[in-house]
């Protein structure tokens, strides 16, 4: 209920939101569940991703479409991701800094890799591996090709935390490419 | 050389863009391969209804929303037509007031009758009935004898000049009057003329073919009859006018 005074005005752009709803409702349900195991709160971000991926719908071109899919789950990944965090405030070991660690301990830069674009399936698996949330928002700004602003208003972040969310998912791929390409020339 | 190093990195960001993206396209697809994979266990949790309800709610209220907004657009339409509308036909009044005489006369009527009291509406409505002209027309003279079975058929206003049509199916008579000193404009080209007399005062009577025209005037109005009657019957109904 967090936004419900919002309301969709244009039939074309509420049309295109229910059949959103109607398609993937239960997976992102499924996801907000998979990782907050609470019912209200998964609730809420359904309802959250739904307001906030209707005010982007011009992005969409095709709902039916696997990458819309795959989107919808994006966003209300992320959402429940920071629900989650937030529950999880109180946690001695934040779970960034522990990332952080790993991701700086990379030089090897990713230029240096850029025709192996046969492992990307894998590369794109083992940076969601680090923290799913980097694939996400490389996604979102690289392939979704949607603004930093966009992207916070979409996942609820600030613009300041795309930023650093990007810069970190960069260093992570980094790491991931230096460490496979060790691996290749031993 | 510094420029050229812009270029390069400006061109470096390019492919790097492409190469996250297409790492993104791959994200994508694992997203879905991992869904295909969970497919029955993401059907099978069970969904809130009252999830259902919210959104059918919500789609509802920006249905209401859609359509009180749309009503208020037809409305301004709707009204800005009416008021073209209403422009238009007010501009063709007035341009039809300015330029046509007789429309004038019918306009003016029509004000005037707008600022008389309902009764007055009702008589300048119902020309035949002679009865209820006069009160009306208080300072005009009105035949005060005709031959039997006529009565008003119509009535005109031209400025100043009255016009009472009086018929008995057969015959006609027009009988116009205006202060004294207003021109009339007779037909005498081929017509016969006589001088009459009329209460005192001299008057004209034209004849051509079985039309007669009969004029004269008193202190304070001139007088026009037009008649197929006999001509002492004409002159009878002049010498029988009075207010």
């Amino acid at each position: 209920m967090l936004l419900f005074l919002l309301v969709i005005e244009d039939e074309e752009i509420r049309n295109k939101l229910e059949l959103i709803y109607d398609s993937y409702k239960q997976y992102m349900f499924y996801v907000a569940y998979d990782i907050l195991k609470d019912y209200h709160e998964s609730e809420d971000v359904v309802q959250s991703s739904i307001l906030r991926i209707g005010d982007h719908l011009d992005k969409i071109p095709n709902v039916r479409d696997y990458k819309t899919k795959a989107f919808v789950v994006m966003v209300a990944r992320n959402i429940a991701k920071n629900i989650y965090n937030k529950n999880k405030k109180h946690s001695k070991v934040p779970i960034e800094d522990y990332e952080d660690k790993i991701v700086d301990e990379i030089t090897i830069t990713p230029e240096e890799n850029i025709l192996r674009l046969d492992t990307s399936k894998w590369l794109a698996q083992q940076l969601g591996l680090i923290k799913v949330e980097y694939a996400d928002i490389l996604t979102l700004r690289y392939t979704y090709e949607y603004s930093n602003q966009e992207i916070s208003e979409l996942i609820d972040i600030t613009e300041v935390n795309v930023r650093v969310r990007l810069n970190r998912a960069k260093k992570a791929l980094n790491k991931i490419i230096g460490g496979e390409a060790r691996e290749r020339t031993c | 050389m510094r420029e050229h190093a812009n270029d390069k990195s400006k061109e470096k960001e390019k492919i790097m863009s492409s190469y996250y993206s297409y790492i993104g396209s791959a994200h994508i697809d694992n997203i879905i391969s991992d869904l295909d994979k969970i497919e029955e266990d993401i059907q099978g949790l069970h969904f809130p209804d009252k999830l259902n309800q919210w959104f059918s709610d919500y789609v509802e209220i920006g249905k209401k929303r859609e359509r009180s907004i749309k009503f208020k657009k037809d409305v301004k339409r709707m009204l800005s037509k009416v008021a073209i509308f209403i422009l238009i036909v007010f501009s063709s009044i007035t341009i039809l007031t300015i330029s046509v005489e007789a429309f004038r006369v019918k306009v003016f009527n029509f004000f005037i009758d707008v600022n008389e009291t309902h009764t007055e509406i009702r008589v300048e409505e119902d020309t035949k009935d002679y009865e209820r002209i006069k009160p009306i027309w208080k300072d005009y003279y009105f035949p005060s004898y005709l031959p039997e079975n006529f009565e008003v058929t119509n009535t005109d206003i031209f400025n100043e000049t009255r016009v009472v049509h009086f018929s008995d199916s057969i015959h006609f008579v027009t009988f116009s009057q205006a202060p004294k000193g207003t021109d009339f404009q007779i037909d005498t080209e081929g017509s016969v003329i006589t001088e009459v007399e009329i209460n005192g005062h001299k008057g004209i009577l034209a004849t051509k073919d079985s039309l007669n025209i009969l004029f004269w005037s008193n202190d304070t109005s001139s007088f026009c009859m037009t008649s197929n009657l006999e001509t002492e019957e004409m002159v009878k109904i002049a010498k029988k006018i009075k207010k």
